[in-house]
């Protein structure tokens, strides 16, 4: 990663005034010049999830889908190869996709009937003598296309740049946890079926980000859900917890609640599932692996990772957090299915149903405090956010990570160090 | 034709505004006693799918309905604290028809509901048709079932915890 | 499903919906060949030119074309530049 030089480059010089190590500035999550550069340096330049490829299961399946407010279709062509088109019209810039999901090998736009291949590709327009015949066709632009889309397990990711790190670089060991959380299902895939759940929050999406895998905040801001559902979730997050959360690198941060899962030894006690429920999972699995690989695959459970910048995955649910504006996000959620797994699935969906969302019983109090964080750090002092939970007591586990304590700020550490790589 | 079991118009209206009432002022014992043991409460993205597999804003049978209220009474509900104030109003009551069975069925109704909800991040205007399953019993009106379908369900919606 | 037959040949005709939309499934019965069809080709379809109908009906534009010209699953010949009126 080049640093920018700071005499050429005020502004990087005054973000890096503003993202220290142990404390941020409240503005970084109020400057809208912050919140312009982040766009053009993050969402716009580094890899960011697109969709899943189960949501195009088809050839010329298409859905709509976001890269922070810019507005893309991701298609699979007749070939079986997914695109990530720009949603505007390369005439007069219309929006050409306006249903949410479809099945169609090609785009028309309704302004002039300027039509599209699901691959960008210009077909042709209407009255072509008006461009000097259909000929002109090779002269005029397509649809703008994503420079760079790849995916991994299935989770596609794109590139708004056309050159930097490949994907398998830019998620580094956070790769490793969507295998983990892939090897769930008895035939190792992952769907995105249920659809989705917008939840809108007035904050900066940065807020989101840090709060995902925030392990201090549980028990204060769910002790209403966990006093009383029995749960036993907000005791992995405490000080007596085995569990640690990681800098993964890359920005990349996860809780790993698996040794505690390991502790208690219960298969599906993750999912808060006993195995009985779910007899048909648990015997597709130990076909699938043998009965000792499933019974470990069971007892880990799923992974907790924030992967950078907007890929959420927690456990049982998958979020897309999407900035519209330095003080308003988009948090996309959807519960996570595996192939092969229907009595599982369904409890899933109920599960995720009751947690997540604008009436969540866990989500909705989650945005109440992004929301109060960004009118709190609104006001003038003390100006500084601060970072130094568990600074002292960070360690360096067996693949080089750092990590804290199930309740250690070491996961926003990580996540701003990266930051401040990318916009500066 | 009626029966002692029948549901007219002018009987749904007053339980819809009394519910109305109820969960406006947060009543929440009396708004939860007007449920049935079978109830359900639904308020969906996508009011064709179906809930079982499909992702809902709020999806909760009789034990779900009653965690809800209890998060509620903790007074540790953030996004209730504190409480929103809102202020709703029913219309275009109608008995659209009785489910399961002719006299002994439930009885359905359709309306619609506009409710502003004020809180200190500003105001949000929640409007959606509803639809009630009542049910007479031991001579009171009970619901079985109420579904929400907010106009705007699959757009991206602010934080809504209190009862709609 | 329907059938859509004559003594040249056998299609069956249906609506699918596996997909993202709906969309046509064409199956050649007699080999098994499936074509779908979106709406957006079937409105061309029923727009296209009698000329254009014509020349997909000559057989050496796709099964029974000359190995030179290409793979014979390609079912449409390019078109040409500008079509006929
Ligand atoms: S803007 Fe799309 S055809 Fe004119
Ligand atoms: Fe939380």
């Amino acid at each position: 990663m080049t640093t920018t030089d700071v005499d050429t480059d005020p502004e990087a010089a005054r973000i890096r005034s503003l993202v220290l190590p142990d404390r941020v500035h409240g503005s970084i999550y109020t400057d809208p010049d912050v919140y312009a550069r982040e766009l053009e340096r993050i969402w716009y330049t580094t890899w960011v999830y697109v969709g899943h490829a189960s949501e195009v299961p088809e050839p010329n399946d298409y859905v709509r889908k976001t890269i922070g407010p810019q507005q893309v279709v991701m298609t699979r062509d007749k070939t079986g190869a997914i695109h990530v088109l720009h949603n505007r019209c390369s005439h007069r810039g219309n929006l050409v996709c306006d249903a949410e999901r479809g099945n169609a090998g090609s785009f028309r736009c309704p302004y002039h009937g300027w039509t599209f291949a699901n691959t960008g590709d210009l077909l042709g327009f209407p009255f072509n003598q008006g461009y000097g015949g259909s000929s002109a066709r090779a002269q005029l632009p397509g649809l703008a296309t994503a420079p760079r889309v790849e995916s991994y397990r299935g989770f596609v990711f794109a590139s708004l740049s056309p050159d930097g790190p490949t994907l398998r670089e830019h998620l580094g060991a956070a790769a490793e946890r969507l295998d983990r959380l892939c090897r769930l299902s008895p035939s190792g895939e992952v769907e995105l079926t249920a659809g989705w759940v917008r939840h809108e929050v007035t904050a900066n999406w940065k807020m989101l980000v840090e709060n995902e895998t925030d392990g201090y905040h549980p028990q204060f801001v769910h002790s209403s859900i966990f006093s009383i559902s029995g749960s036993g979730i907000g005791a992995l997050y405490s000080d007596k917890s085995t569990a640690v959360t990681r800098a993964l690198g890359g920005g990349h941060t996860e809780n790993d609640l698996s040794p505690e899962f390991r502790r208690l030894g219960v298969p599906m006690g993750w999912a808060g599932t006993p195995e009985a429920k779910i007899p048909d999972y648990v015997a597709a699995m130990r076909d699938a692996y043998g009965t000792d690989t499933a019974d470990e695959i069971m007892i880990d459970g799923s992974p907790h990772v924030m992967i950078f910048p907007n890929l959420f995955v927690a456990e049982i649910q998958l979020f897309q957090i999407q900035p519209l504006a330095v003080d308003r996000t988009v948090q996309h959620v959807t519960a996570i299915q595996f192939a092969g797994a229907p009595d599982l699935n369904r409890r899933l969906v109920t599960q995720c149903v009751g947690s997540v969302g604008p009436a969540g019983m866990l989500l909705a109090d989650d945005a109440e405090m992004y929301e109060r964080n960004q009118r709190g750090v609104a006001q003038r002092r003390p100006e500084w956010l601060d970072l130094t939970r568990g600074l002292h007591r960070e360690r360096v586990d067996d693949d080089g990570h750092t990590i804290g304590t199930a309740t250690d700020e070491t996961s926003m550490r990580a996540m701003w160090r990266h930051y401040l790589e990318l916009m500066t | 034709m009626t029966t002692a079991l029948a549901i007219d118009l002018r009987e749904a209206e007053q339980f819809l505004y009394r519910e109305a009432r109820l969960a406006d002022a947060f009543a929440l014992e009396e708004w939860e006693a007007l449920w049935t043991d079978d109830a359900v409460y639904h308020v969906p993205v996508d009011p064709d799918a179906d809930p079982r597999t499909h992702m809902s804003i709020v999806f909760d049978n009789r034990g779900r309905i009653a965690t809800r209220i209890k998060q509620l009474q903790t007074g540790r509900r953030h996004s209730q604290r504190p409480p929103s104030r809102l202020c709703r109003s029913v219309t275009n009551v109608e008995v659209l028809g009785v489910e399961g069975g002719d006299d002994r069925g439930d009885t359905v109704v359709g309306s619609v509901v506009q409710i502003l909800e004020s809180r200190d991040r500003g105001a949000t205007w929640w409007v959606g048709r509803v639809t009630h399953r009542l049910r007479r019993l031991d001579g009171e009106l009970r619901m079985a079932a109420k579904t929400v379908v907010l106009v705007d369900s699959d757009r991206a919606l602010p934080t809504m915890s209190f009862l709609i | 499903m329907d059938v859509v037959a004559s003594e040249f040949a056998t299609v069956s005709v249906s609506v699918d919906d596996h997909g993202n939309g709906t969309r046509l499934r064409l199956e050649d019965l007699r080999t098994g060949t499936v074509r779908f069809l979106d709406a957006l080709e079937l409105e061309s379809i029923v727009w296209a030119p009698e000329s254009w109908m014509r020349a997909l009906l000559d057989p050496s534009q796709h099964r029974w074309r000359d190995a030179d010209r290409g793979p014979a699953q390609e079912s449409m010949p390019e078109p040409p530049e500008e079509p006929p009126a």
